[in-house]
């Protein structure tokens, strides 16, 4: 029979049906039997697939190369569950330069150091600034996560109250991070209930009746990628003015607060910390960084660091402007430089633990 | 508006409620007219788009209607040169000077399957076929219907008369269910199973450019060859399952488009199963007014299978240049007539030879059916290339293969085609024959429930929530 007979021919369908539906032949109780069996196969058909295709992304979705812009709650917290099983020996917080913006995750300098070796793992985000630092790293110490020490990198532009990120969490995190922060924090952050960062009730009950509908976006990213779809369009400075902040940076700045707060709570922990002040192109910001007030705030971050026990490598001006894509983000050769320099203050004592 | 998307659905089911309100003729061509117009209108932006597709539409009308009362063999030809020349122009043909274009956007969807119902009519109504006088409402519904606008079927006007007004078939529990299976089935083949065909195509054209051995690239080359037809037969006969599906609920029966194409045992076959109302349009509106006038230039009985055969490379060459403007498919209008009338003269030729009892034992022959299929699909699939294809990128692919790897390409793509078409045959004739209660299996409302409902879980699961985008018909271009 070929599919045109099979699709003309409903009639032994219609027929088998339609005995069904209007029980030809049998009495009214045994045709509303058959119509709720067919209903009851139905359901139960619909429950099961559902079901099947929990347990399949369950199965199927370990984990990503790196997080994905719009990560989930559940993805995250399955993250943490599978870091605090397997502790890495490094831990990578950063911003769009470390989670690699515009380049492939292979690309990265956390990837260029995974291939040499290093039980390293990348938990930077697209948009990183202090406070979603302070999030991710108090989930993951929540979690049980304890890596052997943490990579912090610190940019100045996100202590600027103008960049998205300075009191903005990641959906993500906001709704993992809410009782890490006091009712103060709460509010800077806009974690409050009724605000756009804190998931309604229901869409934190649909998350758990279904991981396909709780990790939609990571499916999305594992089936379409994250990669940046449109040409970077060329950067001019004047497009980047207002960027960078130059007041003087001081403990008032919520940024600080939190970044301190972190590096704290890694303290606290016994977790060493190493903080590298990011990659900047200074040919194309050289008006508006090169400037004292920008060095000034350059050498408060590195203070504050050490003073909170962390070891700082200041990279802020190591990079030609041949090895940025754009204003701030690097070039896989970059990521390659990075990863070099990088590699004696995180690889040193694994090489020679491995010795 | 997209099809098929969720908003055309909710758009369907408006129109499919007000619909049938009513079994009055009078309303369900009042319910039509006003949703084929609002469909229509959402391409629009400016009201000066819709001017060229009105023209064309107006001109069409006012062409039947003098042909009909007339009867004029020149007009009659006058009319629809003029028809074919406008609507080249407006589809921007490259042979078409540019300067001729006319300066601004235009709405143009559907306007080749327009083409197609205009064209029919005025030949129809020449041949005095069309015996009604058409009143522009019953026109418009029948050029511009939503449900076919986009991407086709095809259909004939009686055909369509008949779903309108005369004997729409009807609405019952079982035909919305088949309805709902058809766009399920549409929805699966066009939001899921395409787009998984044309990443595999993507990925083989990426592993083709890349540093190779021979061996690998022909492989490779073959698997995009491949996966591009695959993907556009998901693509497409997904869309008509789904038009079609959506049709039922409207009352509307529209035409099939594919009937298991790759199980076609020979190329005239392919094309009976395949895309099966532009064919038919081809064979009843070129083939057949060609074949006639050549056999009256040369009458001689012994010429007259291959005036056959010219025929249907006249037909068929115009079936793959109507596909796109460019020259690319001249050529594949060249393959497709070449294909056509080549299989024509070989079936003249081995009927002379074997005569037709044995001919027919040979084709009927496993091994025979399986190269058959593979040379069917594989023609098809080569012929494609130039649909997908510019001559550059043709020219990188020759050069990446080199005159060896194109010989084992072609060895892979047959081999390939006929090891997997046959087991695809082979399961098709396993899955028909399980009966269940002398029933087929496949027809058993228990086994329809359980499959499509998983599908349609599946389905909705991927483009909802993973907010999977619009579904993309590659047919909607032409």
């Amino acid at each position: 029979m070929t599919e045109q007979q099979l699709k003309r021919t409903p009639r032994l369908g219609a027929a088998s049906h339609d005995a069904v539906r209007n029980g030809l032949g049998r009495s009214a109780s045994a045709s509303r039997t058959a119509v709720m069996r067919m209903t009851a196969l139905v359901v139960a058909v619909a429950l099961l697939t559902f079901l099947l295709e929990n347990v399949l992304v369950g199965a199927l979705l370990p984990n990503l190369p790196r997080l994905t812009s719009d990560f989930s709650a559940t993805y995250l917290r399955r993250e943490m569950r599978r870091l605090a099983a397997a502790p890495p020996r490094t831990l990578f917080f950063g911003d769009s330069v470390l989670w690699g913006y515009r380049i492939a995750p292979s690309q990265t300098a956390v990837a260029v150091l995974r291939a040499e070796g290093c039980a390293c793992e990348n938990l930077s985000l697209k948009s990183g600034s202090p406070p979603n630092y302070d999030a991710m790293i108090r989930i993951a110490l929540g979690s049980g996560v304890r890596p052997r020490e943490a990579v912090i990198e610190i940019n100045q532009k996100a202590f600027n109250a103008a960049d998205p990120g300075f009191v903005k969490l990641h959906p993500a995190l906001a709704q993992l991070g809410v009782p890490y922060f006091t009712a103060a924090e709460r509010r800077e952050l806009g974690l409050e209930p009724g605000t756009d960062a804190y998931p309604p009730a229901w869409t934190r009950a649909l998350d758990r009746l279904s991981l396909v509908y709780a990790m939609r976006t990571d499916i999305r990213g594992a089936l379409y990628g994250d990669v940046d779809a449109a040409p970077p369009t060329p950067i001019t400075a004047d497009m980047l003015e207002g960027t960078y902040d130059l007041s003087p940076l001081s403990e008032a700045n919520a940024g600080i607060r939190y970044l301190s707060r972190a590096v704290d709570a890694l303290r606290a922990h016994g977790i060493p910390v190493v903080a590298f002040l990011t990659p900047t192109n200074h040919r194309l910001l050289h008006d508006y960084i090169d400037v004292p007030a920008y060095r000034a705030n350059g050498a408060y971050l590195r203070r504050l660091l050490e003073r909170h026990g962390a070891r700082v490598l200041d990279l802020d001006a190591r990079f030609a402007a041949g090895e940025f894509i754009d204003e701030a983000h690097l070039t896989p050769a970059g990521q390659r430089h990075l990863a070099r320099l990088l590699e004696p203050l995180v690889l040193g004592p694994w090489k020679r633990d491995a010795r | 508006m997209t099809v098929p998307s969720y908003i055309f659905l909710g758009f369907a089911a408006a129109v499919a409620l007000a619909i049938n309100v009513s079994s009055k003729a009078g309303w369900r061509r009042g319910v039509l007219f006003v949703a084929n117009i609002a469909f229509f209108a959402t391409f629009v932006r400016r009201p000066l788009e819709i001017v060229p597709f009105g023209a064309l539409l107006a001109f069409g009308y006012a062409a039947m209607r003098l042909v009909q009362a007339r009867k004029d063999r020149a007009l009659f030809i006058v009319f629809v040169v003029a028809v074919a020349v406008a609507f080249c122009w407006l589809k921007r043909y490259s042979f078409v000077p540019a300067e001729l274009f006319l300066p601004f956007p235009y709405v143009a969807v559907g306007m080749s399957y327009v083409f197609f119902r205009i064209v029919h009519l005025i030949v129809d109504a020449y041949q005095g076929t069309l015996t009604e006088r058409l009143d522009p409402l019953t026109y418009v519904n029948y050029t511009l219907n939503f449900t076919c606008l986009v991407a086709g079927p095809i259909q004939f006007y009686g055909d369509y008369r008949r779903s309108e007004r005369e004997d729409p078939p009807p609405l019952t529990g079982a035909a919305a269910v088949n309805g709902a299976i058809r766009m399920i089935t549409g929805m699966f083949k066009v939001a899921l199973a395409s787009p998984a065909l044309t990443a595999l195509q993507t990925i083989a054209v990426t592993a083709l450019a890349a540093p190779q051995d021979p061996p690998a690239r022909a492989w490779w080359a073959a698997l995009a060859t491949a996966a591009f037809l695959v993907g556009l037969y998901l693509n497409f006969s997904g869309y008509t399952d789904f038009v079609i599906g959506t049709a039922v609920f409207l009352r509307i029966a529209l035409p099939e488009n594919f009937n298991q194409p790759f199980l076609s045992e020979s190329f005239i076959d392919f094309w009976n199963r395949w895309h099966i109302t532009l064919s038919t349009w081809v064979k009843t509106y070129i083939y057949s007014p060609v074949f006639l006038a050549m056999m009256r230039r040369v009458p001689a009985p012994r010429y007259q299978p291959l005036l056959g055969v010219a025929a249907y490379f006249v037909a068929f060459f115009f079936v793959g240049v109507w596909h796109g403007q460019t020259s690319e498919f001249v050529m594949l209008g060249v393959m497709l007539g070449v294909g056509v009338s080549a299989n024509k003269l070989f079936q003249i030729e081995m009927t002379k030879r074997l005569g037709r009892a044995r001919y027919r034992a040979l084709c009927a022959q496993p091994l025979w059916r399986a190269t058959s299929r593979a040379l069917t699909f594989s023609w098809f699939a080569v012929a494609a290339l130039f649909f997908w294809s510019t001559w550059s990128q043709l020219g990188r692919f020759g050069a990446l293969l080199g005159p060896t790897g194109l010989a084992a390409y072609a060895v892979v793509l047959l081999a390939g085609s006929a090891v997997v078409l046959s087991a695809y045959a082979a399961f098709d004739r396993a899955i028909v024959g399980l009966r269940l209660d002398g029933t087929p299996f496949v027809l058993s409302p228990y086994y329809r429930a359980v499959c499509y409902t998983a599908l349609a879980v599946v389905v909705f699961s991927f483009t909802v929530i993973l907010n999977a985008p619009a579904a993309h018909v590659v047919y909607k271009a032409f």
